[in-house]
């Protein structure tokens, strides 16, 4: 993996050598990332302005200092470099002396160290600044090497303990350029990645992430760290995910579930596996659908179903457009008291998906459930119109009836009851819902127990209608 | 010129062709789409639509329905009140006015019939508005407006039985006014389709068997009456209100008994009309055994015996009572003979109703029509062949005592018709009543005995037959016969006894 990072948005000045060679590293960053710049620029753009003004003051003028290589390529004189060691070097190295005077003094204690940080970072940025000049003298000097990597760690762990991300960015960016090692790549992109992620900036994040895997993955003589594989896995997914990156996003996903900890993460990860494939990894769409309900559930349900009905416009698949239309005609149904629009809407799917005639079910199982609320709507629809149209209602409970749902008994029962007037077809209604009556509760049972018999009598069939009027009266008591 | 002519023909015959070939124009009925409501195929509305119309119909229909059956009772009811004031004379001014308030309600009805109110309307001109007849006339147009309202009703909500049963009680109100039997056919079609649909509901059975009993169709009249009986009885034990108890005891469910005897009553009439005497006699026994009302028991046993008056030939009975309706009430006795002679004896099966039938005629010659011998001699046969005690000479069937008893009176009378023309006939009536046992046999022996003076032995054995039967006599016979044993006593020179029944006849 290169050294190049794409956080280059700041204005540093490179040697044109350098600078064709990290146009090299950038294109490789970029066919391995699976992404592209211009998408991390968007994100950055896309960040709050505040945070892209502190992230745009990034300095990155010690950069090719810290990763100058080739003496040869600098013009270093013996006097340059006893003038960094004098200038620079020792009253940088005074300053981080009393530094390591003061965290001798305080040792672990963290409320001290917490007093005590105001008086560390100056000393320490005080010492910085010294070892940079020194550095911009001599970048080969090792005792400035040495002292300005060791000075970064220190004000990288005290801005972590006290939240400057910014700051730490910077520090963390130039220690960047100063370690190599395998594991101190893996913390710095991690870290990195994680205050990019931190101000959204999910190219730059990606990239970090993708980074600290590689820099994992190259380790040959040691096990890999599948802990902190899973975490760069999970959090360039994550990454990825934001970018709406379906694909890529899924393949992080899945490889981290299958190094994932513990059941939780392994769950965490499925639900977002499946978040991603809810509309084929239209993340879009499943984002909204998140909104959607989330409206939903604060019950602002004239939101929620504007939010639906743009869903609606963004879904490509037919599962997700029917999830959508379910949730929406639900909510139109039992929430806004749109019964009409929400059993249209429900109409609409499910009479494309053919029903078993002799069972009631819909030929493929996937349906069931769109079929069993729109079965349960014309209950209700019947329910509702049994005292204004009878006729309407009767429809709806018919409809009701010719499909496998909970409440198919119920149906046949209503139906039974509005044909009374003639005991024949009460009685076939009647017949039928007995096979339903596990479904019917204790009344309703009753009831059509009570139904049966009345129409056995209206029918002059004795025999029938006391043997239902005994069973009636055994409900009964 | 003249192609031009030619060219216009040819225009002209095109325009011919056309028409000719145009197809006639198809008006299409329009089908009857049911309505879909939002959210169901097609299919499902229409096989909703099709099995709805066998079991209900829709609110807008049912409140049509009511609203005409409303207007059709309230027209019923006018029509009611005018047929009341047609069959009577207005007595006060309130009567008067109160007619008048209902004539001009019921001519706002009749505008809907403008044939029957341009007749109304003339015949007010012609008679008044407080004339009878337009009272009648004007209640008979409102009974029509009113079945036309019912039939709507019912067209409107066919499902609703009182609809149907309002409107048969009204038909049949209409037939016995207008002494129309159509209305009762029309009542008996309209409750058989009641009872094709609901066949558990015993009222609606009786309702039906009402009708066809008014109309004199005795089979269907029992057979409905029989379903009404037996829907009562098995359909019991569904109203009690708690009837656990007799799910194992069937038999002992509590049932409305005034209503079962009252169905058996009619039953048997029925099969009375049929001249089915012995499930006719099944049926009142049983409703006999049924009623605790000892009236009504009294009243089936009644039924029973007329009945069995010919051991069961009804007809006969039937007869009978025709003839004696003529005899008693209108006493129209040879109207009444003629029936017992012509009608009823051909036909009667037991010699004990014969012989009462020709007793009946026998007194209706005898005392009615003066028919005095022909009288006698019918009773006669009757006497002559009655079964009798050998030894008493009585009848065996005490039915026939009255039957001795008359016919006894008859000789008797004739004897004492015959004793001052001719003594020999008039011997012989008192002969032949003396030699039947009848309530009076003193008197003729008697009479025998007064003929028979000149020979005092023959006098006195018939005396002391007199005597035998001695309860038959008056005061006024007793003192002759002490007078005639006296005298026969005398004759033969016995004063003893002679004198013991001057004793008699003095102390007397």
């Amino acid at each position: 993996m290169g050294n190049g990072d794409p956080c280059t948005i700041g204005s540093a000045k490179r040697p044109k050598g350098e600078e064709k060679m990290i146009r090299k590293i950038f294109l490789i960053i970029w066919l391995s990332l699976w992404g592209g710049v211009m998408g991390a620029m968007a994100q950055a753009i896309g960040s709050p302005p505040q945070e892209q003004a502190a992230l745009a003051k990034i300095d990155t003028t010690m950069w090719k200092y810290l990763e100058a290589s080739d003496r040869a390529q600098w013009n270093i004189s013996r006097a340059d470099s006893e003038n960094a060691i004098r200038n620079h070097f020792l009253p940088g190295y005074n300053d981080f002396k009393t530094v390591t005077g003061i965290y001798e003094r305080i040792g672990k204690k963290e409320t001290t160290l917490a007093q005590e940080a105001a008086t560390l970072i100056r000393l320490l940025e005080q010492a910085k600044d010294h070892f940079e000049s020194g550095l911009k003298i001599d970048p080969f000097n090792n005792y400035l090497r040495v002292a300005v990597t060791s000075t970064y760690s220190y004000l990288e762990k005290l801005y972590a303990s006290q939240n400057e991300p910014i700051k730490r960015l910077q520090i963390l960016l130039n220690l960047l350029r100063l370690r190599k090692e395998p594991k101190e790549v893996v913390y710095l992109n991690n870290n990195i990645g994680l205050i990019y992620r931190q101000f959204e900036m999910w190219e730059l994040a990606k990239a970090c992430f993708q980074r600290a895997i590689d820099a994992i993955l190259s380790v040959e003589d040691a096990p890999v760290d599948t802990l902190r594989l899973f975490e760069n896995l999970y959090l360039r997914g994550d990454a990825q995910f934001h970018l709406y990156e379906a694909e890529p996003a899924l393949t992080s996903f899945t490889y981290a579930r299958m190094i994932a900890p513990n059941q939780t993460y392994y769950q965490q990860l499925t639900a977002r596996i499946d978040f991603i494939n809810w509309d084929d990894g239209n993340i879009r769409a499943a984002e909204k659908f998140n909104e959607a309900k989330g409206l939903y559930n604060n019950k602002k349900y004239d939101e929620a179903e504007l939010a639906y009905l743009e869903l609606l416009g963004m879904v490509t698949t037919e599962r997700a457009t029917n999830e959508a239309n379910l949730a929406l005609a639900r909510m139109q149904f039992y929430q806004m008291n749109k019964k009409e629009d929400a059993i249209e809407r429900l109409w609409n799917i499910v009479s494309k998906y053919p029903l078993d005639l002799d069972t009631g079910k819909p030929i493929d199982k996937v349906h069931e459930e769109l079929w069993k609320e729109y079965s349960q709507m014309c209950v209700f629809m019947g329910v509702k119109y049994f005292n204004s149209d009878k006729k309407s209602s009767f429809t709806y409970f018919l409809k009701a009836s010719q499909i496998e749902g909970p409440l198919r008994g119920q149906a046949l029962l209503n139906l039974a009851r509005a044909s009374i007037q003639n005991p024949q077809i009460c009685l076939s209604f009647c017949l039928r819902a007995l096979n339903y009556q596990d479904r019917l509760d204790p009344e309703e049972k009753k009831y059509l127990y009570q139904t049966i018999y009345q129409a056995y009598l209206q029918q002059g069939d004795f025999d029938q209608a006391l043997i239902w009027f005994k069973k009636f009266h055994e409900l009964a008591s | 010129m003249t192609k031009r002519l030619m060219g216009m023909l040819a225009l002209l015959c095109l325009a011919g062709l056309r028409c000719a070939v145009q197809q006639p124009v198809v008006v299409e009925t329009p089908k009857v789409i049911p309505k879909i409501p939002v959210g169901v195929d097609a299919r499902t509305a229409q096989i909703a639509d099709s099995i709805f119309s066998q079991v209900a119909v829709d609110y807008a229909m049912s409140n049509q329905a009511f609203d005409k059956f409303d207007e059709a009772q309230q027209i019923e009811d006018l029509a009611d009140s005018l047929w009341r004031y047609g069959q009577r004379q207005l007595l006060t001014d309130q009567d008067s006015l109160a007619v008048l308030r209902q004539m001009s309600q019921a001519e706002r009805y009749l505008e809907r019939r403008p044939e029957a109110y341009q007749q109304i309307r003339k015949l007010i001109k012609k008679v008044g508005r407080l004339d009878p007849g337009v009272r009648i006339e004007v209640s008979k147009q409102l009974m029509m407006l009113a079945a036309e309202d019912f039939e709507g009703a019912i067209r409107s909500d066919r499902f609703y039985i009182p609809y149907r049963q309002q409107y048969c009680k009204f038909l049949q109100k209409v037939a016995e006014r207008l002494s129309d039997r159509s209305y009762l056919d029309r009542a008996a079609e309209q409750m058989e389709r009641v009872v094709f649909a609901i066949k558990g509901q015993h009222v609606l059975f009786a309702n039906l068997a009402e009708i066809y009993f008014k109309l004199g169709d005795w089979n269907n009249a029992y057979n409905n009456y029989e379903a009404a009986k037996n829907a009562l009885i098995r359909s019991a034990i569904f109203s009690i209100p708690n009837p656990q108890p007799y799910f194992s005891r069937l038999a002992e469910v509590p049932v409305d008994t005034n209503r079962v005897v009252a169905y058996l009553n009619w039953q048997a009439i029925c099969k009375t009309k049929l001249y089915d005497a012995q499930p006719a006699l099944a049926l009142y026994r049983q409703a006999q055994r049924m009623t605790p009302d000892a009236e009504l028991k009294q009243r089936f046993q009644e039924r029973i015996d007329w009945i069995l008056w010919d051991d069961g030939n009804i007809r006969a009975s039937e007869i009978r009572e025709k003839a004696d309706s003529l005899r008693i009430m209108a006493k129209d006795y040879p109207a009444a003979k003629k029936i017992y002679l012509e009608s009823l004896l051909p036909i009667l099966w037991t010699k004990r109703t014969k012989d009462e039938i020709n007793w009946r005629i026998a007194l209706i010659d005898f005392v009615q029509l003066g028919n005095k011998a022909e009288g006698v001699q019918r009773l006669y046969y009757v006497v002559k062949y009655s079964a009798v005690d050998s030894l008493t000479g009585a009848p065996l069937d005490s039915n026939y005592v009255r039957y001795f008893n008359d016919y006894g009176k008859m000789c008797f009378n004739l004897g004492n018709e015959y004793y001052q023309k001719d003594k020999l006939i008039a011997y012989i009536y008192f002969q032949q009543a003396a030699m039947v046992n009848y309530n009076e046999r003193g008197k003729a022996f008697l009479r025998l005995a007064q003929i028979s003076e000149f020979d005092p032995r023959e006098t006195i054995e018939l005396c002391q037959k007199t005597i035998r039967y001695a309860d038959a006599l008056d005061e006024s016979e007793k003192l002759i016969l002490y007078k005639v044993m006296h005298n026969a006593y005398r004759k033969l020179g016995d004063f003893k006894n002679a004198r013991f029944w001057f004793d008699k006849f003095s102390g007397f």
